[in-house]
């Protein structure tokens, strides 16, 4: 895939990881352009999860290089070309430009809805209060909360707080958007309405890098599909292809046995 | 039996200046001596989570020593032994319209430094107790360390520290007692020098029982109120982790 340079979001290359003596990542590359969306299946256990928490250096690496809009993440380079790991502020300036969203939401819970959005660009970016509470009425509108600004986390929903939890990493302006198996500890009947939002995300061209088992939304949404199987990347192409064609055994496998 | 009704109302209900001095004492190194060991506590508490051995190891040490040894001998080593020995003096400041005494200020720092020791534990077990999921949140928004701390971790884990910092104040009160050995003349000393010179000591014992009684009372309500207050505008956990807060609280604390 030859792209021009800066149209690439996020670069990884070869990352490594491991937990002790068990390797998660065996060496994962993977480009992301500008608007694209991208899905990541895979088996659990697959590695999935955690190399996008590598991505914005809520795990450690081992080796390997990540770079969002064309700036190494987590570590800087030496006039010769080696690594040093970065310091705590840069890296907290680095992942400004990348929201993301958790499984378990992670709301602030003695935070509303609205407080949860307005905090990171207050106190993180330095937006005045009153830019903030107007963007933040705007993002809860987007994502059809404008009625629950007062909530507290406790008296939502999981879709509502998921969504919430959307909105809040929106605020920060992200160039990219990584989203954790956002509907997996949904209820079912609350799954839809994250998967809209999600989806009008990506149609607004979002630049996102999806982990989810949600096969639908990875053939409706997504422009391309990844598989991972045991911290390698196996394959990856158009929905379609993934789908209906796959090449790889281990593909097949898996897919046979969530389809 | 001996006792004197005259006597026991006269001190109950119109006390002498000493008296009031006492209290006023007892009172002011309270306070002084709490926000000394909240904020020993808070250091030490984020001292001890950080994974650097040259970090936490001094924290580990100090909360050993200080909980190892009686606070009454904490107290005299801190203001006689150390003169004793010719190490450190302390010597009354004058401030100008106030003259702080020596022993008034080794009570406090002896009483503070004690303080810090459990309420290190008892912060550290609050933030402890805040999901780590709040800390990738903050995290993935771009906050450094001490933003995620202010902002996200420390206001959930003060719900936590609430009720058991309330008990420590209780005991800090009655704990003051203690400094009257290095002859800071807080209630329980002011009492001695009044029953020395009337002989009243029934009367004057169950007298000065009563003030502290009052004031453990009286910080009884406000806590009850503070820990409402903060019960408001947060979301209340579920009963299992509010049980297993208490209980875990109760368990450092050892007393």
């Amino acid at each position: 895939m030859a792209h021009k340079s800066e149209d690439l979001i996020i670069e990884a290359l070869d990352i490594h990881k491991s937990f002790g003596d068990l390797q998660i990542l065996k060496g994962i590359s993977l480009q992301v352009r500008r608007g694209e969306v991208v899905v990541l299946i895979g088996a659990s256990g697959s590695g999935k999860t955690t190399f996008i928490r590598c991505i914005n250096l809520l795990e450690d690496i081992q080796s390997g290089r990540i770079r969002v809009n064309g700036q190494s993440m987590g570590y800087r380079e030496r006039a010769d070309g080696s690594l040093v790991r970065d310091s705590e502020r840069n890296i907290a300036r680095q992942r400004r430009d990348i929201g993301m969203v958790f499984q378990r939401f992670n709301l602030f819970a003695h935070m509303t809805a609205l407080e949860n959005i307005i905090e990171a660009p207050i106190h993180v970016l330095g937006v005045a209060r009153e830019a903030a509470l107007n963007q933040g009425r705007e993002l809860l509108a987007r994502v059809g909360l404008a009625d629950k600004a007062e909530h507290y986390p406790s008296m939502l929903s999981g879709g509502q707080q998921q969504r919430v939890a959307i909105a809040r990493a929106l605020a920060m302006k992200p160039k990219a958007m990584l989203f954790d198996e956002p509907t997996s500890a949904l209820d079912p009947e609350t799954v839809g309405e994250v998967l809209q939002v999600m989806k009008e995300l990506a149609e607004d061209g979002m630049t996102m890098v999806v982990v989810t088992h949600e096969m639908g939304f990875a053939r409706e949404v997504a422009d391309r599909v990844v598989v991972l199987d045991q911290g390698e990347l196996i394959e990856q192409g158009p929905p379609e292809q993934i789908f209906s064609r796959p090449s790889h055994p281990r593909t097949q496998a898996f897919l046979s046995r969530v389809l | 039996m001996n006792f004197n009704w005259d006597v026991f109302w006269h001190y109950l209900l119109q006390p002498s200046g000493i008296y009031l001095t006492g209290l006023w004492l007892t009172c002011l190194i309270s306070v002084l001596a709490m926000l000394l060991g909240c904020s020993l506590g808070l250091i030490a508490a984020l001292m001890r989570l950080s994974k650097n051995p040259l970090l936490n190891m001094p924290v580990r040490f100090y909360v050993w020593l200080m909980r190892g040894t009686p606070l009454l001998v904490q107290i005299v080593f801190l203001y006689t032994a150390l003169a004793a020995g010719g190490i450190f003096r302390f010597e009354d400041i004058d401030l100008g319209w106030f003259i702080v005494p020596g022993n008034i200020q080794a009570a406090i720092i002896a009483l503070g430094l004690n303080e810090g020791a459990y309420m290190a534990e008892i912060i550290r077990a609050g933030i402890g107790a805040v999901d780590k999921g709040q800390y990738e949140a903050g995290r993935s928004l771009g906050m450094t360390f001490g933003k995620l701390m202010r902002r996200i971790v420390l206001p959930q884990a003060f719900r936590v520290i609430v009720p058991p910092l309330g008990n420590e104040f209780n005991v800090m009160l009655k704990n003051t007692t203690l400094v009257s050995v290095i002859g800071v003349q807080e209630l329980l000393l002011s009492t001695q020098m009044v029953t020395s010179a009337t002989f009243r000591v029934f009367e004057l014992y169950l007298v000065v029982a009563i003030y502290f009684l009052m004031l453990t009372t009286l910080w009884g309500f406000f806590q009850r109120w503070l820990e409402q207050r903060f019960g408001q505008s947060d979301r209340q956990p579920p009963a299992t982790r509010r049980m297993f807060g208490r209980s875990a609280m109760k368990l450092l604390r050892g007393r």
